[in-house]
This record gives structure tokens, C-alpha cells and sequence, in this order.
């Protein structure tokens, strides 16, 4: 099969799945639908809590050690590079998803900074295209099919990987089609590819070290929280940082006592459980 | 963000009758340059009153108050966190919410504006959401931590004095104040919808705050 065959096919697959959760939608209880109208579909709420519950142990008990561990040891300018090389290898995967997005100036900076930093850059360890004007961007599948109109579908919290959605999760898999370092054979290419993510799951994990602290210690919900900063990053990443500010709620609108909610609406509609 | 889809056509037509219209056209709205030339002023001045190291820890904190208090509309901000559930607070519980939530917001801002003290704002511009309710677009400086320049926005909104005053900001798609609509409407949910629950929790995330405590869960 060709590979736009491969495409096409996942394509059709995944819609179908979203049609689905779409209908399944229309009648759950457990849409996250909060006051300021940042709705975020989660059908699965219940197994997702309990997914983010065995995340949260393996996170404090080995990702984030590894991840101050990785940060304690790795000098700044060292971890810098490594971000860098990783960027660097990712460059095909921005490169196509920027050729989908029909964005010619995301495609043709991409394939600059590539030329530039593995040359000039050695292999990617110093971004001297940022230094030139060529910024780096971070497009993904799941980016692009945003792009297109498709929607999120629900929320999926997936442990170790972390906050996703059927889209995103999707786009993540076609990504894996996109990159060429998955198909290239040479002696050691398994030891590579496992460094690499390795690296990559280390780098990601210690730059949301600061955040994610931030959201344990003053959320009320941090589940809840995380999963409207994912989607509202995600949206944010789509848009290329565009505001529609004409969907930001009205800030002055006073709440008549009529329209207060019944003292029965105090039950969580998100589902939170017991009170802490 | 609007696509060439000549050669997706038939992708993107099987795909059109089940999308979302989540990637919104944005379009271009005017601009105000009074509202961009106050919250420059002011980003700027406080993001270098926060890297002044002559003066103590205390001085400092008691001046970025002072600023906030003039250039925020903290009691605005107070009223819409609590969204729908602002008719759960008779007068008394609702003065004790403001001042408690006026000690946590100055707790939080200060805490997420130190990491870029003595930073630069420069504009990019703006968008009139309506008059007297403009978002001003930024980026910041992040030379301290050797990041590239991240994009702030500012929701700015006009007074009944005539003065503008700062109401929300987000980077990365996040709304703060949004952000804190929602948390506090959890909190409130986890407390039986009691305003004391809320109140509660608010001067506790205060003290955290200014602790610099980390809560770890369990």
C-alpha cells in the first residue's frame, strides 16, 4: 500500500471513531463544560481519573526523579543541545506536516534550519538558524488535521505519555509513519531509536517540571486542570498563537439572582468525587 | 488558519461534515493604541520594578501591590473567578472572599512575573474585542533563561474613571483568569458549593503561595 493509501485509510478509521464519540457525546453526563465556555469533550472521565491516578504514582516515584536526576547532572547548556539534536531529528516530520498544512513558509524554514544546523550546527547540537532568524516550529500531525477542521474528539489520558485526545493521539501514530529515522536500517539503529526517546521523554518531562508542580500545588482539581491546559495549548498550537478574542467570555456580564444555579447543582458535573 | 486544499479536496469534503469549527478564522480586528501604549508602560515598569535587588524581598512585594493595585482591576477579576456562584456570597462572606482573594492574586502574579523580572515586553499589537475591551499581544523576553521570546497577551479593559486597566493575560492558550473561574467552580464543587469551603482554600493557596510550598498529592 502506498503510503497515501496507509493515510487515507487511518483517516477514514479515525473519523469514523470521532463520529462515534461525537454520538456518544450528545448524551454524556460528563462533558466538561465550564463557565467561561472552554469545553472539553471527556466521555471517559472516569477511566481517565483513575489512569491519571497511576500516572501521578509512577511520575512521583520514577519520571520526575529521573527528570531532576537528568537535570541535576546534565549542565543547562548541555541539555540545551540535546533539545536542540532533538529538534534537529524532528525536522522531516515538521517539514511534511508543514507541506499539509499548506503552509509553504513553515515548510521552507523548517527545511533551512535542517540544512543549516546539521551542517553549520553539527548534527544539530547549536540552533544557529534561530540565531538567524529562522525560528523553530513544532507542527505535528494531529496539528495538521486541526487545521483541516477535524475535531478533537475526547480527551484520553494516557500514563507516562501523558493528556491527549483521539485526534492528537492519531496524529501522533501517522507522525511515526513521517519519520524517516523509523525506517532507516543500520548497525545500532535500535540502540538510536531507544536513546532517542529516551532523551526525548527526559527532555520533555524536565522542561514541565516547574509547570506541573505549579498545577499540583494550586489546582483543586489537577486532573481537571491539566486537561483544559492541554487542550487550550493544543487549540493555541493550531490557531499558531491567533486569538479570536470575540470568544472570550464578556468580563463586566453581573450575574442576576435569578440565573444563580440550584443549591442541587452543587454535585460536580466534572466529576470530582470526594471533596478534598 | 486557512489551508490550500486543492490536492485534499476529497479528503478534507468526507472530513467537512464532521469537523468542528475548531480552528476559527480570526479575523482581523482594529487596533488601539491607547490601550497598547498604557499596558507597555506598565508591563515594562513592573517587570523591572520586580528586578530592582536594591531595596528587601518585602519592599518589593509591597510595591508590586501598589502597582497592582492601580493598574489591575483586582476587584473585577475577584468577581468574575467566581462566575455564577458569585449569588452564593452574601455581602459579608463576599468582602472576606475579595480581601482574601486580593492576598492570593498578589501571591500568584508575583510568583509567575518574577521568572521574567527585568525581561522586556514588546508589542506586537492588538485586537478591540469591543470598545474598551482590547487584548493587546506581546512577546517577553526570556534572556535570563536563555528560552526564546514567549507570546503574552493582555486583556485590557476601560473604566468608568477613563483609566485601562489589566483583566486577564494568557501565554501558551491559557487564560489566567479564565483558568481560575474554573479551578475555583472545582473547589467550590468539592466543598458542597459552600462560599467558607471557597475561601478557605483561596487563603490556603495564598499562604502556599508566598510558603513557596509545593503540595505533592496523596
Amino acid at each position: 500500500m502506498r503510503a497515501r493509501d496507509i493515510f487515507g485509510a487511518l483517516v477514514l478509521a479515525f473519523t469514523g471513531g470521532v463520529a462515534q464519540a461525537q454520538a456518544a457525546d450528545a448524551t454524556s453526563m460528563t462533558t466538561d463544560q465550564d463557565i467561561s465556555g472552554l469545553q472539553v469533550s471527556d466521555p471517559f472521565e472516569d477511566v481517565n481519573r483513575g489512569l491519571f491516578t497511576l500516572h501521578t504514582v509512577v511520575d512521583n516515584l520514577l519520571l520526575e526523579p529521573a527528570a531532576l536526576g537528568y537535570r541535576y547532572v546534565v549542565p543547562g547548556p548541555a541539555r540545551t543541545g540535546v533539545r536542540n539534536v532533538l529538534r534537529n531529528i524532528n525536522s522531516p516530520v515538521v517539514f511534511v506536516n508543514g507541506v499539509l498544512q499548506g503552509s509553504p513558509s513553515k515548510a521552507g524554514t523548517t527545511a533551512a534550519r535542517f540544512g543549516i544546523n546539521t551542517t553549520i550546527g553539527v548534527v544539530g547540537v547549536f540552533d544557529v538558524a534561530n540565531h538567524l532568524g529562522l525560528k523553530h516550529r513544532n507542527e505535528d500531525f494531529g496539528q495538521t488535521l486541526g487545521v483541516w477542521g477535524v475535531g478533537e474528539g475526547p480527551y484520553v489520558f494516557v500514563p507516562i505519555l501523558g493528556p491527549t485526545n483521539v485526534r492528537d493521539g492519531v496524529g501522533r501514530i501517522v507522525d511515526v509513519a513521517f519519520d524517516p529515522l523509523n525506517y532507516a536500517q543500520y548497525d545500532g539503529d535500535d540502540a538510536v531509536n531507544v536513546s532517542r526517546a529516551v532523551l526525548a521523554g527526559l527532555d520533555a518531562r524536565e522542561q514541565l517540571i516547574g509547570p506541573i508542580n505549579d498545577i499540583e500545588a494550586q489546582s483543586a482539581d489537577p486532573y481537571a486542570t491539566m486537561k483544559r491546559v492541554y487542550t487550550a495549548n493544543r487549540r493555541n498550537d493550531i490557531k499558531d498563537g491567533a486569538i479570536d478574542v470575540q470568544a472570550l467570555p464578556d468580563f463586566d456580564s453581573s450575574v442576576e439572582p435569578s440565573e444563580a444555579p440550584p443549591i442541587a447543582d452543587a454535585a460536580p458535573a466534572s466529576g470530582t468525587g470526594a471533596p478534598r | 488558519m486557512q489551508t490550500r486544499r486543492s490536492t485534499l479536496a476529497v479528503v478534507a469534503g468526507a472530513l467537512g461534515a464532521l469537523a468542528l469549527p475548531v480552528g476559527r478564522a480570526v479575523a482581523a480586528g482594529a487596533r488601539d493604541a491607547d490601550a497598547e501604549k498604557f499596558l507597555i508602560s506598565v508591563a515594562n515598569s513592573t517587570l523591572q520594578l520586580l528586578d530592582d535587588s536594591k531595596g528587601a524581598a518585602a519592599d518589593r512585594a509591597a510595591k508590586f501591590a501598589v502597582a497592582m493595585d492601580k493598574y489591575c482591576d483586582i476587584p473585577g477579576v475577584a468577581r468574575f473567578a467566581l462566575g455564577r456562584y458569585r449569588t452564593r456570597f452574601d455581602e459579608k462572606t463576599y468582602a472576606e472572599y475579595s480581601q482574601t482573594f486580593r492576598d492570593y492574586l498578589l501571591a500568584a502574579y508575583q510568583g509567575q512575573l518574577d521568572r521574567f523580572r527585568g525581561e522586556t515586553v514588546t508589542l506586537i499589537g492588538s485586537d478591540v474585542r469591543k470598545p474598551g475591551d482590547v487584548v493587546v499581544n506581546t512577546k517577553v523576553s526570556q534572556k535570563r533563561t536563555g528560552n526564546e521570546d514567549l507570546q503574552v497577551n493582555w486583556r485590557v479593559r476601560k473604566g468608568a474613571d477613563g483609566g485601562w486597566r489589566i483583566i486577564d493575560l494568557s501565554a501558551l492558550g491559557v487564560w489566567l483568569a479564565i483558568e481560575q473561574q474554573a479551578n475555583f467552580a472545582a473547589a467550590l464543587d468539592q466543598g458542597n458549593g459552600k462560599p467558607e469551603a471557597l475561601i478557605a482554600y483561596v487563603r490556603r493557596s495564598a499562604a502556599d503561595l508566598r510558603a513557596g510550598k509545593v503540595k505533592k498529592p496523596g
